[in-house]
């Protein structure tokens, strides 16, 4: 979707817009969240991320009417700023909980740096290579199943497959992926 | 982590690896909860934008100059826990001289340093006039050095509320973390250390018009200094407007036996700027009643009144000024000129927005004698900088204690992001990412209005970790607009 396409379906709807633009880019907004806030986020926080991002989006839009040259890149940025902020107050909130008995507290409570290395760096490359050679459906399932941590039935539902189906791909994709990352010296 | 979660490591990944990522990862229930979610929050947004526009506008007028610092700085006493807040809010154990240091040149703070006597030598020098002002008991002489301590009061004040400070940012109150402890508050022999002194200031000397300004100090719902129960507590930043003056050099335009006006100027980025300060004298003592800001010799400023792009730059300010202003009491516009494409015509940007949260970047270059829109960015949080070596424009967005520099070009009249890099800080200035000299801050212009309240200035080039020094006229001018043009033609 376009920044015009956008403003052409506003100019019909603007429940229409926020609907479409919403369907195309929720799994791009919640990738960019979830990968920025996992580790310190319960399920919840992303949620309320995700939806305070779209929030965003349609409201400057509402209010400014603006023209979005690359709305894909726009998302993007704003998506990825929010996740930030929103990483920053959750470890802001697991400080100032810290010594507090709330379990929902204590798993923030880790020093997990966003800064990256470059050996990280080629490691995830590699691993993104890896998966990739598994073909689709594997290399979604795995993605789902490993990173998303969905369960089979959900996976299943996500991808209109049945989920013993989706329990047996995920488990032989899987064994796969970690002999391929094992010749190029990666463990799992 | 979760047993299942084997592919952690492709947490806080790179853009390409996270679109990568983007598969789908929700069910269409969640999405369909998440999307009316989005539509609640946005229904919510619309419906309380003018109340949360009066909130957002108090925020605004404490901090109209340097908000963007400002957002660093709260950023960081969020983040940290209150560690750190910012290059505006010093540790403990620094001077205040050293703060301010930061905020103007090494010439200007050699002269101010030795400022204190001034007064004296001021004194001494035109007391050769000596020349009893007809209807008074006092003298030019005695005027100007009335003005002089009262110049250093004004410019104390602006000192205190802009950072300058000696806070610890390790001490915030217990009641309100956005206030933390004073552990040294002489700015320039002006004492902030306690309430009854700040009091003391304020009635000692101002008054009117000009009281009334600096009453956000110790009133209203929203103060910059707390008590606490340990001693006197102070925001982050309040205001903040340094009167640039290199020397307390009054000239006494008009006086009475009860009041008379003091006339000081001030050059920043090549524009002379004069505060004529109204002075008067209640209670047998002498206070600031009102200072006001001009451009010194508009005329000389303009150079480029007859450039057609600037022109049009004008109008493109005037119109986004027109329309928000009839949206809203609470509008700021930021502008820079920055030659993307090296071809001698500068691209001209331009920041609007009624705050932080929905702040919009418009990009125009000039071509076959019209503006053409090149781009359009969010700009919340985010400051104009440039690269040192390149000159290009570059883009800092900092938030939260976290940020990214973008370093833009243009190609085929559209703006083009060359590169990108992240970066982390606790304090802002402290570290390399936020210390590099390979950026600096660009020299932009800014009108913005809060309230009844309008206000032009200028800033010039400076490293990003110090505080731009600029100046204030009480009033929308574009002449700041020729002015900047000219600077990034050149």
């Amino acid at each position: 979707m376009t920044g015009n396409e956008y403003r052409r379906l506003y100019a019909e709807s603007p429940e229409k817009a926020y609907a479409a633009l919403f369907k195309v880019y929720c799994d791009y907004v919640y990738a960019i969240v979830y990968n920025k806030l996992n580790r310190v986020a319960q399920r919840e926080d992303i949620d309320e991320c995700v939806s305070d991002i779209f929030a965003d989006i349609f409201f400057s839009y509402k209010r400014n009417g603006e023209d979005y040259a690359d709305l894909k890149a726009y998302i993007g940025t704003i998506a990825k700023r929010h996740a930030i902020n929103s990483y920053r107050s959750l470890k802001l909130r697991s400080e100032r909980f810290s010594g507090d008995s709330d379990e929902e507290f204590a798993s923030f409570a880790d020093d997990t740096d966003i800064e990256t290395n470059s050996d990280d760096r080629e490691t995830r490359s590699i691993l993104i290579s890896k998966i990739n050679e598994l073909g689709e459906p594997d290399s979604t399932i795995i993605l789902q199943k490993y990173y998303y941590d969905r369960s089979s039935g959900e996976i299943a539902e996500m991808m209109s497959m049945k989920a013993s189906a989706v329990r047996m791909r995920a488990a032989r994709a899987l064994e796969k992926l970690k002999k391929s990352l094992a010749a190029a010296g990666i463990m799992l | 982590m979760r047993k299942d979660r084997v592919l952690n490591m492709l947490d806080n990944a790179e853009d390409n690896i996270v679109e990568r990522l983007s598969v789908p990862a929700l069910t269409d229930n969640e999405k369909e909860r998440l999307l009316k979610m989005s539509m609640s929050k946005l229904e919510g947004m619309s419906m309380n934008i003018n109340a949360e526009e009066e909130v957002r506008g108090v925020d605004v007028y404490r901090r109209p100059r340097w908000h963007r610092f400002v957002s660093v700085a709260a950023a960081i006493a969020l983040v940290s826990g209150a560690v750190g807040t910012g290059f505006l809010l010093k540790r403990s154990g620094k001077k205040p001289e050293d703060s301010f240091h930061a905020v103007v040149s090494p010439e200007q703070t050699t002269e101010l340093t030795t400022a204190d006597t001034v007064s004296t030598d001021v004194t001494t020098e035109l007391a050769t006039e000596n020349t009893v002002i007809p209807g008074t008991s006092e003298t030019t002489a005695d005027y100007q050095a009335i003005a002089v301590d009262l110049m250093k009061a004004m410019n104390a004040a602006e000192l205190a509320s802009s950072g300058m400070l000696n806070t610890d940012a390790n001490s915030p109150l217990a009641s309100d973390s956005n206030y933390f402890k004073i552990v040294d508050g002489n700015i320039k022999g002006f004492d902030f250390s306690t309430m009854e002194n700040v009091r003391n200031f304020l009635t000692d000397n101002f008054s009117g018009k000009f009281y009334e300004q600096h009453s956000y100090f110790i009133e209203g719902s929203d103060p910059f200094f707390k008590e606490g129960p340990d001693g006197l507590y102070a925001r982050y930043t309040g205001r903040g407007s340094i009167y640039g003056w290199d020397k307390y050099e009054p000239e006494i335009i008009s006086s009475s036996e009860d009041s008379f006006v003091a006339r000081a100027e001030y050059e920043i980025a090549g524009t002379t700027f004069q505060v004529d300060m109204t002075i008067v004298k209640s209670e047998d003592k002498w206070r600031v009643d009102s200072a006001t800001s001009t451009l010194s010799d508009p005329d000389a400023n303009n150079t480029n009144n007859s450039n057609p792009y600037v022109s049009l730059c004008k109008s493109k300010i005037e119109d986004k000024w027109n329309e928000l202003t009839n949206e809203s009491d609470n509008v700021s516009l930021d502008f820079v000129f920055n030659d993307l494409d090296g071809d001698g015509s500068p691209e001209f940007f331009l920041m609007y927005g009624n705050g932080e949260y929905n702040y919009q970047i418009d990009a125009y270059t000039y071509k076959d004698g019209a503006l053409k829109a090149i781009g359009n960015l969010p700009g919340s949080h985010t400051s104009f900088a440039v690269d040192t070596s390149s000159r290009k424009l570059v883009l800092i967005h900092a938030h939260m204690g976290a940020g990214d520099y973008s370093w833009y070009t243009m190609e085929n009249d559209a703006l083009k992001v060359i590169k990108n890099e992240e970066f982390e800080y606790q304090e802002w200035g402290s570290n390399e990412a936020t210390s590099r000299q390979d950026i600096n801050y660009l020299s932009k212009g800014c009108i913005y209005k809060i309230g009844d309240g309008t206000v032009s200035y200028t800033q010039p080039e400076c490293p990003i970790n110090e505080i731009p020094r600029s100046n204030e006229i009480n009033s929308f001018t574009l002449d700041i607009v020729d002015q900047l043009y000219a600077s990034a033609a050149e």
